[in-house]
């Protein structure tokens, strides 16, 4: 079955060899309506059946009942880039002047930026998580002769409840329901058209706000190596707007997950997920596989997929948390130029 | 729905909703385990032989991860020029030294228990009177955890109570929101102590 597993795997890989040219104009784990934590991001999103994630809420709400004690905790996050934060704030605003635009566009090829903090509460049975400030922003010019601008900037706020129950032993069910308001701007446009009068509302922002209800399941299905599956229906719910260019459709998630003993000490989940993380997302840019590897305080993730390759290490002890993701859309083997960097840094403080 | 309240002074109603859910839930009582008065010293002492061979390997494990974080935050502090993985390396370190004092506390003294047992395994009792004291320790740690409890139920409805009335005086949606969420957390707290 191990075999199994690993050639499955390395079929997986040789189509996301071939993708990383695809993911050019994207950040590979920053996504306008994805808020997750660094430890997440490093499962390349392959996290349905993590239990223990040290940095975030479960990504599904059923695994709750694995958690061991409770705990109030606040965490921030930040990807370089962090010097374009006022800037697209500005944007979202519509407190932005000509400097600023000039900057955003004229200045850097590449421009992002990921910033969100959290209060999180989480129990065996129930969880919380409230979100007062998550900012992203993405821009790539081509083009020098006329450029080319694609161009996105997300603000979210709201809150994130969970709640879990046991059936069995090895069979848990849970319910998420995500509050929140949204702010965005999402162009392509050629840099000439914003000195346009039609332009100057290209930079003006959309607002809306959505309210989902989840629900999702997890089993162990096979106690050596505890092979997991979950599934989550996701995205389902109520949108004052619906922007199909923006938000996933509704839809149904999967994950498998083993834990194999292969090392004395600490614990090793291997992880494959098949789920949405942008509106524009194909069969094979669904499929995302995680590794976690926990021993001491110390967590390792890493993972993949066709957006790219992220490696993260995770530390916490006693109140204090801190972690560190470093992200590429440059695939195995690739050798092409065009590609995106982000690293990512966290902070945690459990109160 | 309204997200956010256009009232200042009470709070949005989604979390008035939210409040009130945290504590339907978890109007269930706690099942806080409670030590077993007539448990016998033979088993205490398999208990705890067990316990610690788990707190040698527990703290072994942070030993080792915390060295690593402070190796590893060394050298990336080192290679790295710019000023906010600098910070979060300088952070690695400080947490990697603080993981190998856990570490070593728990291999080396564990908790409370484990100090009774070592206690009690030097002495020259008779067997009796070792499950005699046992049986004292448990009623005692017992009268000391209901105490534990009394007192956190208050402090936590103390603060509950603080962060409701200084959200109430906040201007600022988003600090006010927070408070209330602070405050909410810690009346589920102070419930759950209460059982």
């Amino acid at each position: 079955m191990w075999r199994s597993f690993i050639l499955i795997v390395l079929l997986l890989f040789s189509p996301v060899l071939n993708a990383s040219e695809l993911s050019f104009s994207q950040n590979a784990r920053t996504f306008e309506s994805q808020t997750q934590s660094l430890f997440i991001k490093g499962l390349a999103f392959a996290c349905l059946n993590s239990t223990q994630i040290p940095d975030d809420l479960p990504c599904n709400p059923a695994l709750l009942t694995y958690l061991q004690k409770e705990s109030l905790s606040l965490q921030a996050l930040i990807s370089n880039g962090s010097s374009n934060l006022e800037k697209i704030k500005k944007l979202l605003n519509q407190s932005s002047t000509q400097d600023t635009i000039d900057a955003l566009f004229s200045k850097e090829r590449i421009l992002q930026i990921e910033s969100h903090a959290s209060l999180l509460f989480r129990s065996k049975y129930f969880a919380a998580q409230y979100l007062p400030v998550d900012i992203k922003g993405f821009s790539v010019v081509r083009n020098e002769a006329n450029p080319d601008v694609e161009f996105y900037a997300v603000e979210d706020k709201g809150f994130r409840l969970q709640a879990a129950y046991p059936l069995t032993e090895n069979l848990t069910i849970g319910l998420q329901s995500r509050l929140t308001d949204r702010k965005f701007i999402r162009q392509r446009f050629k840099l000439t058209d914003l000195a346009t009068p039609a332009g100057k509302n290209l930079l003006t922002p959309k607002t809306y706000n959505f309210q989902t209800l989840e629900p999702s399941f997890s089993a162990l299905v096979y106690q050596p190596w505890k092979v997991r599956i979950s599934m989550m229906y996701a995205n389902a719910g109520r949108y004052s707007e619906r922007y199909d260019q923006i938000d996933p459709a509704d839809e149904l998630q999967g994950g498998i997950s083993i834990t194999p003993e292969l090392l004395p000490w600490g614990e090793l989940l291997l992880s494959l997920d098949y789920k949405s993380l942008t509106a524009e997302d194909s069969s094979l840019d669904k499929l995302h596989y995680g590794v976690s590897y926990s021993f001491g305080s110390m967590s390792i993730s890493g993972g993949i997929d066709t957006h790219g390759i992220s490696s993260g290490v995770f530390f916490s002890i006693q109140s204090i948390s801190a972690g560190i993701l470093y992200t590429t859309t440059k695939g195995l083997g690739d050798d092409s130029q065009n590609y995106t960097q982000t690293v990512y840094a966290q902070v945690g403080w459990q109160i | 729905m309204l997200i956010f309240s256009q009232q200042k002074r009470t709070p949005p109603s989604y979390l008035q909703w939210i409040i009130f859910i945290l504590c339907c839930a978890f109007s269930i009582p706690s099942l806080a385990l409670t030590p077993n008065e007539t448990e016998s010293w033979d088993t205490f002492a398999r208990l705890m032989e067990k316990q610690k061979s788990t707190d040698h390997t527990q703290g072994i494990s942070y030993i080792i991860s915390g060295s690593l974080a402070l190796i590893g935050g060394g050298v990336g502090e080192n290679i790295s020029s710019d000023p906010l993985e600098k910070g979060v390396y300088t952070l690695f370190q400080t947490m990697g030294i603080a993981s190998i004092g856990y570490g070593a506390y728990t291999w080396q003294i564990g908790n409370e228990d484990r100090g009774f047992y070592e206690m009690i395994l030097k002495s020259n009792l008779a067997p009796q009177s070792k499950s005699e004291i046992l049986r004292v320790y448990r009623q005692s740690t017992q009268e000391r955890q209901k105490k534990e409890r009394f007192i956190k139920m208050i402090t936590h409805g103390l603060i509950s109570a603080l962060n409701f009335y200084s959200a109430s005086q906040q201007s600022n949606d988003s600090i006010k929101t927070s408070l209330y969420f602070i405050g909410g957390v810690n009346l589920l707290a102070c419930i759950t102590f209460s059982f």
